[in-house]
């Protein structure tokens, strides 16, 4: 429709018997290339009128319908169509997106989330600090922070605050930059609660990466939070000194992280560990400075890939049976395991296996014990499984170390970690 | 040997071998014709393809009709041009997935891209219709940035985002358009049911 006929419709109709049309908008109703034409859409017609006193009269109406705090609709050369270009540009602007604009993006409506889900977003962790006056989310890329979803900072005052649906719950959200405050609505009675689940869960569905926890366990109760993250990639309590023994049963008897599980706290009385503890599977596991609870029959049924165990007092059947355990077994999981004794656990003999001297043809002579520490496996002693597996054991005066050559030669980098 | 008693040569100019730039034409959907050098070209992996499938001289080129991009109009077409000549000689990006995505939007591409909406949209079509991986990584960044701090009502109307009921009165309408039957049959399975009907067949 020409602008001059549509100019001639207006005169004839009357501006207010476009009125009934605008219930029937939701989105911005006016989308125009050209300056002077007007296209409205309902839902069942597309309308072009030409002129600005139109336009005007509809954003006036527009904004008188709209609850307290609406803003009003971005002037018509803001307006983008984002949905109409081609799938690949789509996708490349959305990648584009700074990721908080992203979680709002996916809030919009439900095929704008499932957009967002099948983007290459670059989002490789979630890692979620559980902390007294500091708990947050790190969404990240590799090693580099993408965004920071925050729960107890103060927020600049002069920033705009909305609220979001996430997971049907009403949260108070303010964004900065690659911050994304969040808060819960509603002043509950009682204690102050944070929307740390509704959120994790969102983001876990949205970038569908796994979930990484840290807790620090001072302020709050760990039992009344852990319950909420049962499932989770990796596990870590660290932070504090010592740990309640009703909480370390409480960790052992329920949580079962898929790959790490990571205690940095000793147990502030006598602690009786559970026959065999929930994560004795778990791929990655690290009880530093809090191992002393560790049993021979705990030890042996150990079945984790790497073991970094400290403060224990295992004795020297218990290690050696380990590695018996090993030598006589099939199994191809294991990788490394390494105790720090409280104890002297005594000397090793391994009459039972066939052990050698280091061969470095057969075998590198450095071995990443850490990502950030090497040791060096010369002054230890080689034993080759019936499957051609090599292996190492470094029995050292204040620690164990059991390495099982996956990769012969493998890179090593870091600081050389002595041993004595 | 001095200056003065060196061999003089006669040099014909014409004999020696000076590297002559090509410069295509191409005609947008609008009739507006432009001249684009060989290097600019490079930066689109289409106009590049079918430039070497054709196989054009210089002689073709000037003889020859000027290359018709159809989809493209002429205003556009000299934006992603001049974008071109510009860049011409430089790298083409390859995404390989693996890092996120960094892109900067150099000042000269700024100042191109200082256009209205509609317009930018035209670009971001072209570019993604000439493969020029460039161009389409900056046009994309600018439309990304309008989106930076705003709230998801914001989102839906700078975007033209539909909300979840427009998405299935469209799709219930787009439905109904492509089969009535299949609406007919729907209705009649609905009213079965509700009578306790077991089996529709």
């Amino acid at each position: 429709m020409a602008p001059s006929i549509a100019s001639k419709m207006i005169e004839a109709e009357g501006i207010e018997k476009l009125d009934h049309l605008i219930g029937a908008i939701s989105i911005p109703p006016v989308y125009t290339s050209n300056p002077t034409t007007v296209t409205i859409i309902s839902r069942s017609k597309a309308f072009i009128y030409s002129g600005e006193p139109l336009r005007r009269h509809l954003m006036e109406q527009l904004m008188e319908q709209q609850p307290m705090g609406w803003n009003p609709p971005p002037p018509i050369q803001d307006i983008f169509p984002l949905l109409k270009l081609p799938e690949n540009a789509l996708k490349r602007v959305l990648e584009l997106f700074e990721c908080v604009d992203l979680i709002d993006f996916s809030l919009c409506s439900r095929s704008c989330k499932l957009l967002t889900q099948t983007i290459n977003h670059r989002i490789d962790s979630i890692d979620l600090s559980v902390m007294a006056n500091n708990t947050m989310i790190m969404l990240k890329s590799g090693l580099d922070s993408r965004a920071i979803i925050d729960f107890e900072s103060t927020w600049p005052y002069y920033l705009q605050t909305t609220f979001r649906f996430i997971n049907r719950i009403r949260i108070l959200v303010c964004k900065q930059g690659e911050i994304y405050y969040c808060r819960n609505s509603i002043p509950l009675q009682g204690p102050l609660t944070l929307p740390i689940k509704p959120i994790t869960d969102y983001l876990i569905e949205l970038f569908e990466a796994p979930l990484n926890i840290v807790v620090i366990p001072t302020g709050f109760n760990l039992r009344a939070v852990l319950p909420e993250f049962i499932k989770c990639e990796s596990l870590e309590v660290a932070g504090v000194p010592y740990m309640a023994p009703d909480d370390m049963r409480y960790l052992f008897e329920t949580i079962k992280p898929n790959g790490r599980f990571s205690l940095k706290v000793r147990n502030g009385a006598y602690f009786y560990p559970p026959e065999l503890p929930l994560f004795f599977d778990v791929d990655n596991l690290e009880m530093i400075n809090t191992a002393e609870w560790m049993t021979g029959e705990i030890f042996l049924r150990l079945s984790c890939n790497r073991i970094r165990l400290s403060y224990c007092q295992l004795r020297a059947q218990d290690l050696e049976g380990f590695v018996l355990q090993w030598y006589f077994s099939n199994s191809t999981h294991m990788e490394y395991v390494e105790v720090w004794h409280n104890v002297t656990p005594g000397l090793m003999t391994f009459k039972n296996c066939l052990v050698r001297m280091p061969d470095n043809l057969l075998r590198g002579r450095y071995y990443n014990n850490t990502p950030t520490t090497y040791i060096d496996c010369n002054s230890g002693l080689d034993m080759i499984r019936k499957d051609g597996t090599i292996a190492t054991v470094l029995a050292c005066t204040r620690s164990f170390h059991f390495i099982i050559w996956k990769e012969r030669f493998p890179a090593y980098g870091g600081t050389q970690l002595f041993l004595v | 040997m001095s200056v003065e008693n060196a061999p003089v040569v006669d040099v014909d100019e014409a004999a020696i071998p000076v590297e002559k730039k090509m410069y295509y034409r191409f005609e947008s959907n609008d009739k507006k014709e432009f001249r684009v050098s060989e290097l600019a070209i490079q930066q689109s992996e289409t106009l590049n393809r079918l430039v070497e499938a054709m196989g054009y001289t210089s002689e073709d080129v000037e003889n020859k009709p000027a290359i018709a991009i159809e989809n493209i109009d002429g205003k556009t077409l000299k934006l992603v041009f001049q974008w071109c000549e510009h860049h011409k000689g430089e790298a083409i990006p390859v995404d390989d997935g693996s890092v996120p995505k960094i892109v900067e939007i150099p000042e000269f591409d700024a100042k191109l891209m200082d256009i209205d909406n509609g317009l930018l949209f035209k670009l971001i079509w072209a570019a993604d219709y000439l493969n020029i991986v460039q161009l389409l990584n900056v046009s994309c960044k600018k439309v990304a940035n309008m989106a930076q701090g705003k709230t998801p009502a914001q989102l839906r109307r700078v975007y033209l985002l539909p909300s979840d009921e427009e998405d299935e009165a469209a799709k219930r309408a787009a439905q109904e358009a492509q089969d009535p039957r299949a609406r007919e049959v729907e209705e009649e399975f609905e009213e079965r049911k509700r009578q306790g009907g077991n089996s529709f067949f």
